[in-house]
């Protein structure tokens, strides 16, 4: 959504104003908080203390859900208040917000953020004692500026390339994966990771400063090429979000702007976010009446593919001895770390043994 | 409603959905990975591998709930 507006400002010039920019960082946030923390929280938790599901969770660990929930609702009440809606959200428009929030619930919603700050660093501390680990050499992909905003910046990689957003698809290259509905890429010739590790990798030193210094010991861990450093990548940027938006909620002070004036023309435009699991790419063509003639979409899952299998081949290969049931349940591990789009899925993966 | 078409799969870019993996393994040693993502299962798919035309609308048959 994010993307496909800038990538339409962009085909017709609109420059949002400075309290539009505000409020989509805000929605970014939002979605960041309760996006990681569903997959954190509520899928990867599980295999750490070793068991299926949060559904088995007992005395402390109960309460440890507990507190994930009040994360995720932080970060659901964000989206809600700014967008209008946690998922498919209807105020962000393109060129300004069709909505402006209700000051009213600022203060509850700060006090939300509040706690679940709290939390947030609790949840560090338990996904930074986690010993999973697979090492992969790598390029290191991602969007990157001096406030670790999802928007805006340059495309930076771990080889200290620099490239404009709008030039991202002029160093990919498209790999067609018969047996796979999604194609996957590489860029300049090399396979690469898009996602939050690639973003701590890249950026960690334009965190928050609050956030900086609450955890310095586990900003440490980063560069890092172990993949299972993801998690704790997601970890440290629902801290980042949640800092970041109570001090943009703090000083916010909105007001009615005048909506920009859309005159549709043959144009294209290039958008590029970072979505919670990567960049994604939107470019669009469209005509003189607004319809799209041409669209062409990189996503993040779909720029982790390749790697995604080729670390399902070492897990295999490196936990052949220890039985299928201990294999699948290290793939899934692996698959989790990665988190696609279809990680969820992943709860009931089965395993074609040929 | 449109009861001719065609899908292909280079049509196609779905993320979303099923996840199915082959893997291979002789002697000790791993050949094949296959990471599929798709929205379709994989024992459709392999049923459908040896016609590609028939793979889609063999599926919305196989999908379709019938009429009351």
């Amino acid at each position: 959504m994010t993307a496909c507006v800038e990538c339409v400002e962009n085909a017709l010039n609109i420059n949002p104003s400075s309290q539009t920019k505000l409020l989509r960082n805000l929605t970014m946030d939002g979605l960041m908080i309760r996006d990681h923390a569903m997959h954190l929280y509520l899928f990867c938790l599980p295999d750490l203390f070793g068991v299926d599901s949060v559904l088995e969770f007992e005395g402390e660990k109960k309460e440890l859900l507990k507190k994930a929930l009040s994360v995720k609702s932080a970060g659901n009440e964000l989206s809600k208040w700014i967008a209008g809606r946690a998922v498919h959200a209807p105020f962000p428009m393109i060129g300004h917000y069709a909505k402006l929030p209700d000051m009213s619930r600022k203060n509850e919603i700060l006090k939300a953020l509040k706690t679940a700050r709290e939390h947030s660093v609790e949840f560090i501390d338990v996904f930074a004692d986690c010993k999973f680990s697979l090492k992969r050499d790598t390029q290191f992909v991602g969007l990157a500026n001096e406030s670790y905003n999802f928007i805006g910046g340059a495309i930076h990689t771990s080889q200290k390339t620099c490239i404009p957003p709008e030039h991202f698809w002029d160093h990919l290259h498209r790999i067609v994966i018969p047996y796979s509905q999604a194609t996957g890429f590489e860029f300049e010739g090399q396979d690469y990771l898009v996602g939050a590790l690639a973003r701590l990798n890249l950026n960690k030193q334009n965190l928050h400063s609050r956030t900086r210094k609450t955890i310095p010991k586990y900003l440490a861990t980063f560069p890092s090429n172990n993949i299972f450093h993801n998690n704790l990548a997601q970890a440290i940027e629902i801290l980042n979000c949640i800092d970041s938006s109570i001090d943009a909620i703090e000083s916010f002070d909105p007001k009615e702007e005048p909506k920009p004036e859309l005159k549709p023309k043959a144009s294209s435009g290039v958008g590029v976010i970072e979505a919670p699991r990567g960049t994604l790419y939107y470019k669009l063509k469209i005509d003189n009446e607004g319809k799209v003639l041409d669209a062409n979409l990189v996503i993040p899952t779909a720029q982790n593919q390749v790697l995604m299998e080729k670390d399902v081949g070492r897990v295999v290969q490196n936990n052949l001895s220890k039985g299928k049931e201990f294999v699948q349940f290290e793939v899934e591990k692996l698959i989790r770390a990665y988190d696609p789009c279809m990680s969820c899925a992943t709860h009931f993966l089965r395993i074609n043994w040929l | 409603m449109h009861r001719d078409f065609d899908i292909f799969i280079k049509d196609l870019s779905k993320i979303e959905g099923h996840t199915d993996l082959d893997v291979k393994v002789r002697e000790g040693k791993v050949q094949e990975v296959k990471l599929r993502i798709t929205g379709i299962s994989g024992s459709i798919l392999k049923r459908c591998a040896a016609n590609p035309v028939s793979m889609y609308t063999s599926w919305f048959q196989e999908s379709a709930v019938p009429a009351a």
